[in-house]
Parts: structure tokens; sequence; C-alpha cells
């Protein structure tokens, strides 16, 4: 049989007015031409039957009873689960923590380290020539190979400071790398050497004869950055200088 | 707080664990499979709580949980992708949308049904069985609601096609067509 254009349409439109999703002006057009079309009053009739049949193959619903108990043992359960986990995990961390603090605290303690940058800075950086010019070659060759690529991680230029110089330096019994910097005659150390003695200090007191001096250790390695304390360098080149120490010390770390 | 979360969690999602285990049941057919993937559903669901939006739909957040879960388990069951033959029965159901024929039982019914291509079979128990609304099934299967309301479509054309190839088996479709015609 062929079906007009109406049926066409009411037909598309007949599943969602079962599950009640047309608007109500598409509901009322459908029931309107369902009552005087015989052959879509029967379809409609069809499917509905169709999706009644369909509910009822599946049976009865099952008895839910007990589902809602099981449901939260299960959840008690779990959440049990991870208080305990949590509960240990925290301990352990704990535990962790302490452990590393006492290892770290246990570690002796390089008293001199602040002292000894300045002393060297002193003996050292200060007796440089005023017209010392930098020499990239002198200043490689004068340097241990693990130290020599600071030369170009670190800026020659901080702020009016040129580096002048870089070079080993034993004092004391450590062994720096150091870097010259010089502004208007008055020189800068950056200073680079292997945290064998210990431990920086938590505090020291500054200045010493004259100069400050800034340290930061890495683990392994301890970086000064020593300047005069009646012209102290901008905060800005300190801490230019030191970043760039640390990220190279860190690099050799690793 | 944690005690307040779950008695939130308990009054909006319990009451929806009948609905969950009865279409469980019918996705997998068998009883205790039904009650740990409801189970299974719940507890992700109590994980993820913290992050359900209150006054957004539960129920079908807890359909989209159930849906995703038993996915998932069958992928584990057969370790087989799943293969799609959305087009090939979309062109086929396109093609001719058959009235529905007279003689109809439960079991013609069901038997139509499973034969159903995944996708449609999914979308049709969850609007036509379960009478979620067009929005909750999208919402539940994670698709646009356009999407939902071709797959019905489709998956209705395919079920009455079924049910009309079962009719001419047992010779009573000509029989159907004549009567409306």
């Amino acid at each position: 049989m062929m079906m007009n254009a109406d049926c066409r349409r009411v037909r598309e439109l007949m599943d969602s007015y079962i599950s009640g999703e047309l608007t109500v002006e598409s509901n009322h057009d459908l029931l309107r031409h369902v009552e005087r079309c015989e052959s879509c009053r029967a379809e409609l009739a069809g499917r509905e039957r169709t999706r009644a049949l369909l509910i009822e193959s599946f049976g009865p619903a099952p008895d839910a009873g007990g589902m809602d108990a099981r449901i939260m043992r299960a959840i008690d359960q779990h959440d049990r689960k991870w208080w305990r986990l949590a509960q240990y995990g925290g301990i352990a961390a704990a535990v962790m923590i302490a452990i590393g603090a006492a290892v770290w605290l246990s570690r002796p303690v390089d008293a001199a380290a602040f002292d000894d940058s300045v002393d060297d800075h002193i003996a050292c950086a200060l007796t440089y020539p005023p017209d010392f010019a930098y020499d990239g070659q002198r200043a490689e060759q004068h340097l241990d190979p693990p130290y020599r690529a600071i030369l170009q991680a670190v800026s020659h230029t901080a702020g009016d400071y040129q580096l002048i110089d870089g070079h080993m330096c034993p004092y004391q019994g450590r062994n720096y790398a150091h870097l010259v910097y010089r502004r208007n005659g008055r020189p800068l150390s950056v200073f680079i050497e292997t945290a064998d003695r210990g431990r920086l200090p938590l505090t020291h007191e500054t200045p010493r004869k004259g100069f400050v001096t800034v340290g930061e250790s890495t683990g392994r390695h301890q970086v000064f950055v020593v300047g005069d304390h009646g012209e102290p360098p901008p905060g800005s080149v300190v801490d230019d200088l030191m970043n760039a120490a640390l990220a190279y010390v860190r690099s050799l770390d690793r | 707080m944690a005690r307040r979360l779950r008695d939130e969690f308990n009054d909006a999602a319990l009451p929806h664990a009948a609905a969950l285990l009865r279409t469980a049941t019918r996705l997998c057919g068998r009883r205790d499979t039904a009650e740990d993937l409801v189970q299974e559903t719940y507890l992700q669901a109590w994980r993820s709580f913290a992050r359900f939006e209150p006054g957004t739909n539960c129920r079908a957040w807890l359909y989209k949980i159930l849906i995703f879960s038993h996915s998932r388990l069958r992928r584990d069951q057969s370790r087989r992708p799943v293969v799609s033959s959305l087009e090939t029965a979309s062109d086929a159901a396109l093609l001719f949308d058959p009235p529905t024929p007279d003689t109809l039982t439960a079991n013609s019914v069901k038997a139509a049904f499973e034969s159903l291509p995944d996708q449609f079979r999914l979308v049709v128990l969850l609007v036509d069985v379960e009478q979620l609304s067009y929005r909750e099934a999208a919402d539940a299967l994670d698709v646009p609601i356009g999407t939902v309301m071709s797959r019905l479509n489709r998956g209705r054309r395919l079920l009455r096609q079924a049910l009309v190839e079962q009719a001419a088996a047992y010779g009573i479709a000509g029989e159907t067509d004549r009567k409306r015609g």
C-alpha cells in the first residue's frame, strides 16, 4: 500500500510520541491524524504493543533487596582500605622525612665556608692589576675540566660588572673555581667548590672585613658571591650570578 | 566532612540502585554478574562523587558509569575489538520502514531485539525499556542527543524489520500487509 505524505510524517513521529518526547503541538497533530487514519491507528497500536512486549520479554524487574546494603558494605571496605593506606602512607612519609632531616643535620658543618670565601676574595680578586683584561683562552686553561664550560654558562656582563678572569684558586685546603668580575676597579667574586667539608652553617655573620658574601649549596657543591660591603653589588647582579652558577653546578651534580 | 559527603551520596545515588540492577541484569543476562557490575558502578561513582555537580542528573551519571563499566567488562572478557556495523545497518534501515506485524509475542520481540547491532540495542534498551529520556540517554552514552535520536530511529526500524522477517518466516507477513492495505 502507498502511504501519503501525512502518514509518512506521522510514522516518523510515532516512536517519539510513545517516548513522550514530542512537543505539545506535534502531539496534537499526531493524535488528530491517528483519529481519522485507521492504518496509522493500527500502526501506533502495533508499536505500543511492541514496546510493551519488549519490556515484558525481560521479565519482572529483579528484586533489588540487599543491593543497597551490599553497595554500602563495598564502599565502607573501600574507605577503610584507603584510610589504612593513607595512615600507613602518612607514617611512612613522616619517618622518611625524619630520617632525611636527621641525616642532613648529622652532616658536619663547614663553619669556615663563608669566611674562607671572603678571605680568598681579598687574597686573590683584590690583587688583579687595574688593566687586567679578559682572555677566554687563558681562563679556560686555568680552570679544571668540569668547570671550563661555566665560562659559557654565565653572563660575562652582570649589571656594570665585567668578567675579567676565571681560574682554579686553591685556598686553605679548598679548591675554588673562581670567576672574577670588576666594576670601577672594585672586584666581585663567584666561588664554586665541592661540598666536601659538610653542609653550610644555618647562619653566618656578615660583613667580614668589609665584604659581604652570599652562599648557597646544592648538596654536592657550594657557590659564593662576594662583594664590597661599602659599595655592595646590586641584588639583581648577585641573584643573576648566583642563579647561573647554581644552574651550572646542578648540571654537574646530575 | 567525609560523613556529610557520604550522606549526600547515599541520598542522591542509592535510590537508583534498583533501576541500575534491572538494567545491568538486562545487559549481562546474569544476576550475579549484574550485581557485581552495579557494585563496581557505585564504587566508581563514590570515588568520583566529589566531582559530581549537585543538581545535575544523578541517574544519567550513574547510567554513564554503568555503561562504561559494562563495556570495559565485555572488552576484558572478549579481548576483541567491538566491530561496529552502524553504516551498513543504517543504510538498510533507511531504505524501508515496514509496518509492525500484527502477530507478536514477547519471545519474538526479544529475539528481534537481540538481533540488533550493539549500539542500537543499547539505546533502545535505555529509552524503550528503561524509559530514560533522550537527554538522559545522551548523557549516559556520552553522545549528543541527535545521535541518540538517530540511533533510536534506526534501531526501531531494524527491530520492525526483524519482526517482519520473523513473521514472513512463519507465513503471516503477507496477511498483515493485506489487512493494512
